[in-house]
């Protein structure tokens, strides 16, 4: 059998046919280029360990290193900004009542739970999460969204006792609001922490 | 939950405890992946140690698009290079296999055979560019699919393709001469190959 390093290589990924393991395994057994090739790269992941102090030392430098801050994005801020530097906050303040107040009427029933309640809290999570938090507290609400979240596959990233915590990217927290009109979230990257059962 | 996904979510939070127990169940895999793109111990425990940083920092960052020990090899070539290249401009070349720290096993023939294989690997590896060797490693070693190399390197899979066949054929030209060189002097493998894969 003439050298196929193709074949080797497909041995070694686990894709060549059962039937044809043998002739390739005689081969490489009779042929000192091609056994060299095999041992080597099979040989890669070697022995070697770490030395036995290396998580400490690892360890040792994480604790003195903050970890990185995910960069919010603030469309609305910059907005406002804007708004501010033209000398017309008041303007926009108003425009922005209107319009919150406008959307809620016209999305959500009269007796649904709304945003800006004690139903959904937004606050600075601080050091625990590097994402805006939005707790919600309405059992009703809460449900909805589990059911949501288990309907899209969503995992919870962390629990904490009774609570539950869910990271959203921005194009997640648009679907849920999508999906349950109640609840509005701004579009972008956040926290979501379900509290009753 | 696993333990793994529950320590992962508890480190990205903050938790050092939690990202502890990744060190611990990682630093292994990490650690000899950074030995194959370095060359040698001690710029590989420096490697790891970056890597393992990286992973600290950019964690609240890290959404599971990928696999965990994905990212966190990623994370690990990509220090390498960096290193590499830093260490390029001040000792003006690649460190070779200086001093690859192997822990071989079996008689004393055994592992000089043993040795003699690793060094030979790690040469040909240093031949390669780190950037074909990050991608042969990630594939090789550490069986990553095209689509995950591509998709965190941000290169195209066909790009993904072309490099890593560029790295295999190097490889193949240097150690398949070296066991045509081994092969016309002594069967330097026979006794191992016989025992290891029953042919």
């Amino acid at each position: 059998m003439p050298c196929n390093l193709d074949q080797v290589d497909a041995l070694l990924d686990g894709t060549l046919p059962q039937g044809q393991q043998e002739s390739v395994l005689s081969h490489i057994h009779s042929c000192p280029a091609c056994r060299m090739y095999y041992e080597a790269v099979s040989g890669l992941e070697g022995s070697a360990l770490p030395p036995a102090d290396f998580t400490a030392r690892v360890m040792e430098a994480v604790r003195t290193t903050p970890q990185e801050r995910v960069k919010r994005r603030m469309p609305l801020r910059r907005y406002v900004s804007g708004l501010a530097a033209c000398t017309v906050v008041v303007l926009g303040v108003s425009l922005w009542l209107s319009a919150g107040s406008g959307n809620q009427a016209a999305i959500q029933p009269a007796d649904a739970p709304r945003i800006g309640t004690e139903n959904v809290v937004p606050y600075d999570s601080g050091t625990d999460s590097q994402l805006p938090l939005y707790s919600v507290t309405d059992s009703q609400l809460c449900a909805q969204i589990r059911q949501w979240m288990q309907q899209e596959n969503i995992s919870q990233t962390y629990p904490q006792g009774p609570r539950e915590a869910y990271d959203l990217t921005a194009a997640q927290a648009a679907a849920l609001c999508q999906a349950i009109p109640a609840l509005e979230l701004p579009e972008r990257d956040l926290q979501l922490e379900l509290s009753p059962r | 939950m696993t333990d793994e996904l529950h320590a992962i979510a508890r480190a990205k939070a903050g938790d050092p405890a939690a990202f502890e127990q990744l060190v611990e169940a990682y630093q292994t895999s990490v650690y000899r992946l950074s030995l194959r793109m370095c060359g040698n111990d001690h710029d590989a425990q420096e490697v790891a140690q970056e890597a393992f940083l990286a992973a600290w920092k950019g964690l609240p960052s890290f959404r599971g698009e990928s696999k965990f020990s994905s990212w966190l090899y990623q994370l690990t070539t990509h220090a390498a290079i960096d290193f590499l290249r830093r260490e390029k401009r001040h000792r003006g070349a690649v460190p070779l296999d200086e001093q690859l720290d192997l822990a071989a096993e079996g008689t004393p023939q055994q592992a000089a055979e043993e040795a003699e294989l690793q060094r030979t690997l790690q040469q040909a590896l240093n031949t390669l560019t780190p950037e074909h060797r990050e991608i042969f490693l990630l594939r090789q070693m550490r069986q990553l699919s095209y689509e995950e190399i591509g998709k965190l390197l941000d290169l195209e899979a066909g790009t993904v393709k072309s490099r890593l066949s560029r790295a295999k054929k190097q490889l193949r030209n240097i150690l398949t001469k070296q066991g045509n060189l081994f092969g016309s002097s002594s069967d330097l493998y026979s006794d191992r190959e016989e025992g290891d894969h029953a042919l």
